[in-house]
This record gives C-alpha cells, sequence and structure tokens, in this order.
C-alpha cells in the first residue's frame, strides 16, 4: 500500500489512459464502417444511349449543338461484320489507348501511327515508327501510301485544354485526313472512358468531359466517308465508366481485353460500294478480306463470348 | 507529407529548422516533440483521432516504462500490460479485416470488412514502444524522467514514418545531450540529398515498369519482361526504402541525432542470412533482441533453434502486412535461411561467384511473393518466368515487348545496378570533400526537385496517355 502510494499518480494516470481506450477503439471502429457502394447516378456521364454509335445514329440522331450536320440523302451504310484481313490497308492514329491495340490486339497486319502522349496539338509534329515504313511524319506518310480505312481515336490528353479549340483543332486533322487521301473511309472512334474512381478524383480526366468531347467529335461523322464509332459499349460498367475490372491503371485497358476490342472492330466495319466491288471473289489483285456472318464472327472469335 | 515531397521540403523542414535553432538546448526536445506532432498532424489529417491515440500512446508507454523501472515486483505485471496495449492497436488497424475475411472464408461467416485507415508508422513506432519497455525491464536503460524527452524520442519525425527502428538506447543520451555542429549539419544535408535521390531519381522511375507490367496485366507479358519486372521491383524497393533510411539518418543529422544505418549494400550478400544482416538492419535487430534471443537463440538444441528461426521469420512476414503472401514470404525466407544455416551457407561463402549468382535469382523472387498479394496473379507471374512449368506461358500478344520497356528503362537498370554496389560509397568517401562532390550532390538535389515538381504539379507532362 505504500508503495501504492508513492506510484498512485503514476498509476491512476495510466489507468485513466486505459479508460480513454475504449472510448478511442469506439470512435475509430465506428467510423470504420464499411462503406455504402456507390450511388448508381454518381457519374454525371451523359447516356452512353445519346452517343452515336452506328451509322444510322451517327446521321439522323447529331447532337442538338451541331443542327448544321447533312443527313445524307443515300441510304446509310451499315455495319459489317469482316474477318481481320479487312485491316490490311487501314491506318490507326492514336494515343497510348491506340498503341495498346497495336501491341496487344490481334490486327498485326494493320499500320500504326500512333505513341503515348499522343494529341490533336502534336500530331504534326513528330515522327512515329510505322511498320514497313520506318521513322516517319503523318504528312510523309499520308503522300507516301495510301490507306483504305483510317481510324483516330485522341482526345484523352486534351482533356486540360480549351474545349473549343480541341474540336476545331480535331475537326482540322479530320478535314486533313480527308484531303490526304480522299479515296479513305476515316473511322472515328469515340475516347474509351475512364473508371469511375478516376472520373471522380481527376481534375480533368473525367468521364463527362470525355462523353462532351466524344459527343461533339461524333458529329464529324457524314455517314458517307467519316464515320463513329463508340468502343465504350464494350468496356462500360452499369455507371456508365470504364470497368474496373477490365483495367488496373483505370485509364488503359488490360493486355488481354485488346482483343475483345479488335473482335469488336471487325464487327463495326464499314464496306463501301467500292470496297465490295472488289470482292475476294475478283482476280489475285483484290484485297483478301471477306465480309462473314455474325455468327461466323462469334464462331471465330472465344474472346466475343465476354463482350 | 513525406520527406521527397515540396511541402516537406520547401515549408516544414525550413520552419521547423529555424524554430529548432533558434531555441536552448533545454527546449528543444520540446520543439521537436511538436514539431513531429505538426508533421503526424499532417499525414493523419482526415483522422484526428489518430492524433490523440497517439499522445495516449506516448503517455501510456511512458508511463508503463516508469512503473517497470521503479517497481520491483510488478516488473512483469507492467510489461505485459504495455506489450498488450501496444499490440492491441497493431492489431487492430493492421491485422483486423486479415482476420475477418479469414473468418469469413473459413466459418462462411458474413462479417463485413472495416474501413481502416492505418495510423503512419504504426508499425515502426510500436516496436519502439516494445523494445523501450523490454529494455526497460532487462534494465538495458533507465526508464525515461521526461515526459517530453520521450515523446520527442516517439514522435521523432526523421524515423516517425518509415523507421529506421531506432530503439531507445541507442538515442537515449542523445536526448539529454547532444551536438549541434555546422558539420554534422552538413553531413546531414549530404545524406538528405543522396537519399532523396535514391528515392525520387531511381527508385521512382524504375518503379514505373513494375506498375507499367501491372497495367499490361501479368497475363500478356512476355517471359523476358517478366524478368525484367522482378528485377526493377527489386531495385525500386531497395532505392525507397533506402534512400527513406538515409534521408532519416541525414535528418537527424540535422537534428543533433546519430540514427542508426538501415542498409549495409544487401544486394552484395552472398546468401539470405547475410542479406537479412545487411537489410532492414534495425528490424532484424528488433526482432533479434526481442523474439529470437529471449526465445533461446540458436544456444539451444538444433530442433528448438529451427522453431526458434520458425517465429521469428514468420512474425517478420506477418509484420510487413496482413496478407497470406507475407506469410508465405516469411515462411521461404524461414526454410532458405534454415538450409543455409546447417547445409548450403558454408558453400556459397566459400565460393563468392556461385554465392552471387544464387542470390541474384533468389533475391528478386522472394520480392515476387512479397510484390504480388493476390495468389492467382502470383502463379501467372511464376508462369511467364518459367514458361516450362506452366503450358509455356501461354501466347504472347507482343513477344517484343522487353525490347520496348528496356530502351525506356536500361539507363536506370545500369544506375540501380551501379548503386547497388558499394562503388558510390567509395568515391563519395574519397571525394568527399572536392567541391565536384558538392556540385554532383547540388545536380542530384534540384534534379530531384525537378522530377518532383513535375510529378506533382504538371499534369500536362505527367498524364500522358
Amino acid at each position: 500500500m505504500k508503495k501504492f502510494k508513492l506510484y498512485s499518480y503514476t498509476i491512476l494516470l495510466l489507468i485513466s489512459m486505459l479508460l480513454v481506450c475504449p472510448w478511442i477503439f469506439a470512435q475509430i471502429w465506428k467510423s470504420s464502417r464499411p462503406q455504402k457502394p456507390p450511388k448508381q447516378n454518381v457519374s454525371t456521364a451523359e447516356p452512353t444511349t445519346t452517343t452515336p454509335n452506328d451509322v444510322q445514329d451517327t446521321t439522323m440522331n447529331s447532337p442538338d449543338a451541331q443542327p448544321q450536320t447533312e443527313i445524307p440523302t443515300e441510304p446509310p451504310l451499315q455495319f459489317q461484320n469482316v474477318s481481320t484481313s479487312y485491316f490490311d490497308d487501314a491506318l490507326f492514329i492514336g494515343d497510348s489507348r491506340t498503341v495498346g491495340i497495336s501491341e496487344y490486339g490481334t490486327l498485326k497486319n494493320a499500320s500504326y501511327f500512333c505513341n503515348t502522349g499522343m494529341s490533336v496539338y502534336n500530331l504534326g509534329k513528330k515522327s512515329e515508327q510505322v511498320k514497313d515504313v520506318g521513322n516517319i511524319t503523318l504528312e510523309a506518310l499520308l503522300t507516301q501510301k495510301q490507306y483504305a480505312k483510317i481510324y483516330i481515336m485522341l482526345g484523352i490528353n486534351e482533356l486540360g485544354y480549351e474545349f473549343n479549340q480541341t474540336v476545331t483543332k480535331y475537326h482540322e486533322w479530320v478535314n486533313y485526313l480527308r484531303e490526304k487521301q480522299p479515296d479513305a473511309i476515316i473511322i472515328i472512334q469515340g475516347n474509351l472512358h475512364v473508371t469511375l474512381s478516376r472520373s471522380q478524383t481527376d481534375s480533368y480526366i473525367t468521364n463527362p468531359n470525355i462523353n462532351q468531347l466524344n459527343s461533339a467529335i461524333s458529329s464529324f461523322a457524314d455517314g458517307e466517308h467519316i464515320f463513329y464509332i463508340d468502343p465504350n459499349e464494350l468496356f462500360d460498367d452499369e455507371t456508365g465508366s470504364l470497368n474496373p475490372l477490365f483495367s488496373n491503371d483505370t485509364v488503359h485497358l488490360t493486355g488481354s481485353h485488346y482483343p475483345e476490342w479488335c473482335g469488336w472492330l471487325c464487327t463495326k466495319a464499314i464496306v463501301t460500294p467500292e470496297m465490295a466491288a472488289a470482292s475476294p471473289t475478283e482476280p489475285p489483285t483484290a484485297p483478301s478480306w471477306e465480309i462473314i456472318t455474325s455468327d461466323e464472327y462469334l464462331q471465330s472469335d472465344p474472346n466475343n463470348n465476354s463482350v | 507529407m513525406i520527406f521527397s515531397s515540396l511541402e516537406f521540403i520547401f515549408i516544414f523542414m525550413p520552419i521547423f529548422l529555424i524554430v529548432y535553432s533558434g531555441v536552448g538546448s533545454r527546449a528543444k526536445n520540446l520543439i521537436l516533440f511538436a514539431g513531429s506532432l505538426v508533421f503526424y498532424s499532417c499525414g493523419v489529417i482526415e483522422t484526428p483521432i489518430y492524433i490523440l491515440l497517439m499522445f495516449v500512446t506516448i503517455m501510456m508507454n511512458f508511463l508503463t516504462g516508469q512503473l517497470i523501472g521503479n517497481t520491483k515486483r510488478a516488473k512483469k505485471f507492467w510489461l505485459m500490460i504495455g506489450i498488450i496495449f501496444n499490440f492491441f492497436w497493431l492489431a487492430l488497424f493492421k491485422y483486423t479485416n486479415f482476420f475477418i475475411e479469414n473468418a469469413n472464408s473459413l466459418f462462411g461467416s458474413g462479417i463485413s470488412l472495416r474501413n481502416l485507415i492505418l495510423p503512419i508508422g504504426i508499425s515502426f513506432y510500436t516496436f519502439q514502444n516494445v523494445s523501450y519497455l523490454a529494455d526497460v525491464y532487462r534494465g538495458t536503460v533507465k526508464a525515461e524522467s521526461s515526459f517530453v524527452n520521450y515523446g520527442a524520442y516517439i514522435t521523432m519525425f526523421p524515423q516517425l514514418i518509415a523507421g529506421p527502428i531506432v530503439t531507445y538506447k541507442t538515442v537515449a543520451e542523445q536526448l539529454r545531450k547532444r551536438k549541434h555542429t555546422i558539420k554534422s549539419f552538413d553531413e546531414g544535408l549530404r545524406y538528405f540529398t543522396i537519399g532523396l535521390g535514391s528515392k525520387v531519381i531511381l527508385a521512382n522511375q524504375i518503379g514505373n515498369l513494375w506498375t507499367d507490367i501491372a497495367n499490361i496485366g501479368y497475363d500478356s507479358i512476355s517471359t523476358k519482361l517478366a524478368w525484367m519486372g522482378i528485377f526493377a521491383y527489386s531495385f525500386q524497393i531497395y532505392f525507397d526504402f533506402c534512400g527513406y533510411s538515409l534521408m532519416a539518418i541525414g535528418l537527424g543529422k540535422l537534428l543533433g541525432f546519430d540514427l542508426p544505418q538501415n542498409f549495409d549494400h544487401p544486394y552484395m550478400s552472398l546468401t539470405m542470412t547475410e542479406f537479412w544482416r545487411r537489410w532492414h538492419i534495425t528490424l532484424g535487430s528488433w526482432f533479434k533482441e526481442n523474439v529470437y534471443f529471449p526465445l533461446g537463440g540458436s544456444r539451444c538444441s538444433k530442433g528448438r533453434t529451427v522453431f526458434n528461426l520458425a517465429v521469428v521469420w514468420i512474425f517478420t512476414g506477418f509484420w510487413h502486412g496482413a496478407s497470406w503472401n507475407f506469410i508465405i514470404w516469411g515462411c521461404g525466407l524461414f526454410v532458405i535461411i534454415t538450409i543455409e544455416k546447417f547445409f548450403t551457407g558454408k558453400l556459397f561463402n566459400k565460393i563468392k561467384p556461385l554465392g552471387h549468382l544464387y542470390m541474384i535469382l533468389l533475391i528478386p523472387l522472394s520480392w515476387l511473393v512479397f510484390a504480388i498479394t493476390d495468389f492467382s496473379q502470383l502463379g501467372i507471374y511464376f508462369g511467364k518466368l518459367f514458361p516450362i512449368f506452366s503450358d509455356g506461358g501461354g501466347s504472347v500478344p507482343f513477344p517484343t515487348d522487353y525490347l520496348k520497356y528496356w530502351n525506356i528503362y536500361w539507363k536506370f537498370f545500369i544506375g540501380g545496378l551501379i548503386c547497388s554496389t558499394p562503388l558510390p560509397s567509395l568515391i563519395y568517401k574519397k571525394f568527399k570533400k572536392s567541391i565536384l562532390t558538392t556540385a554532383v550532390l547540388l545536380a542530384i538535389f534540384w534534379f530531384s526537385v525537378y522530377c518532383m515538381y513535375i510529378g506533382l504539379n504538371d499534369p500536362f507532362l505527367y498524364f500522358r496517355f
């Protein structure tokens, strides 16, 4: 007892410390409650259905902001399923997402002019390594070679820039491609969304911004030479964001999902009457791709089952 | 707030140093305690109750230390109280979800996981508190009589977040009396810069390759890239951690402390046993003094020694993270070290090239088990490393991927390799006083600052897709 008196204050202070611990514990425990799943309407992403993703939509449902888009008088071209040889004479232009298609996709026969960080602001400034051609600028490439199909997917690196300026610049590039390759069809791919978590935490790279840009660039489509397709229908989750199961870095697909994208591109092919005329049944100089039915396509691509 | 951040280097540090050097030596510990609490608060700003918890932890250990030091009969009782108290909080924050997950999968219960945010540095300061109590119990040191001194010791910001695990006995004297000289201040700044460069210029950069590989997905990489990846991760974890320890030692010198060395060129080791004597030295010492020796160490039967080693290494694994892969990792280390102790160790020490070859393969493989927490992903990665054991590793969509990434990262591999040897420190020691060395250090500092700046403030340069 004598000793207790000697240390009584220390012991009592210690006990008081111990007493406050349950309270601290309770507070921590309470605040550690599992988080509720994000609400469905958290994302302010516009419904993807408003984004034109087939030829008819592109021509008939142009955004209100672009009423001047002409409605073609000719019956619109329909998307068709083709085999991968369709891409023998295709050129893909784009940023890191297109780099992903070139590296991990199944369309090794296509040509690619792409690089990480590519944007409408630096597209003409740098030369890139192009298969069978070498290091070349876009202008030189388009002068040197003629392509039948040009796929373009740019926009995510531009999200920090002024919106109208980006759209104008993008339009200039599309016109430039038309001018340099008048016989090619141009297929604009909408920018792939980012995951919901990224969209909610980033200042620029958000799905509403991507949707706004996609909506604007989709209006360049004329249903005749320029078309718009939106790969987000393939990879979105229920919130209209990139499904986190398909991405480890919130922005890019993991390598194993690019074949799905390529398979999907095979179902979104535009076959102009000129191309159809040069069908595989023609003499050997003709392109070797053939139009296949969707059933055939599904059978030929096992990855498509997960689409 | 981490050391390799602009706000630490340009806001916190200058203000703190001005105040710290402006006060008399009696008030220095108080300023250190207060400044460290401010530093800690920045890290737990969203959970302010952690500041209270930190305060209570310090007070609790301080009082328990007093009771252990000043009583005769109840020493053990108070030691147990202290140990239970410290490990309770560590277990709560670090291991609750691990136990819930395992209980759920074992009993099919549906207990939901808690959203517990780990208080910064809890793994480190828990070990410091426990070793202090144990040392007082063993009579190695006297109980600290000043609450401010003890608070300054535990919260001391240079070592609060990521070690070294500074034991009380190594700084007990310095807490009362320490020298502040221009020479040690200058030396501290040099250490800090070398650490900053290791972290920002080497670790962060080569770590990007590991991130790139995760983003591609392990199932899509080639075998060569898989090997490049684990070497990159090995360099990243070393220069990251070693860099942080060097920054801590440097900051300690600025404040007049001599903090213990934490790394001694571990990648030059010939065996795993040697590696763990040279890697995170203060953690190894902690386990040796507080677990291995009290259990009997190796001064007992072979069977008992093996058991003691098993306990130490399983707990070492578990300390690194609350996941089965860390336990497996610890078990792997135990098996390797036990085999070395009784069989292969002598051979590797005798034939040095063989030892180096053995470690060059073993180190990255052991880090792989450490790095990938998901077992199915770990299996995929192993399949890529050793396609012979899997069905050829599956088809590789981009077979020349390793060339692409080698072209980007080769300079960091070469830099990492050179800096893993004692060569740079030998050169540094020889030309320490040369003006050229000072210029190189200045260049390292400002280049690191530049890297931090573009990484943080300019999304147009950093976020490139």
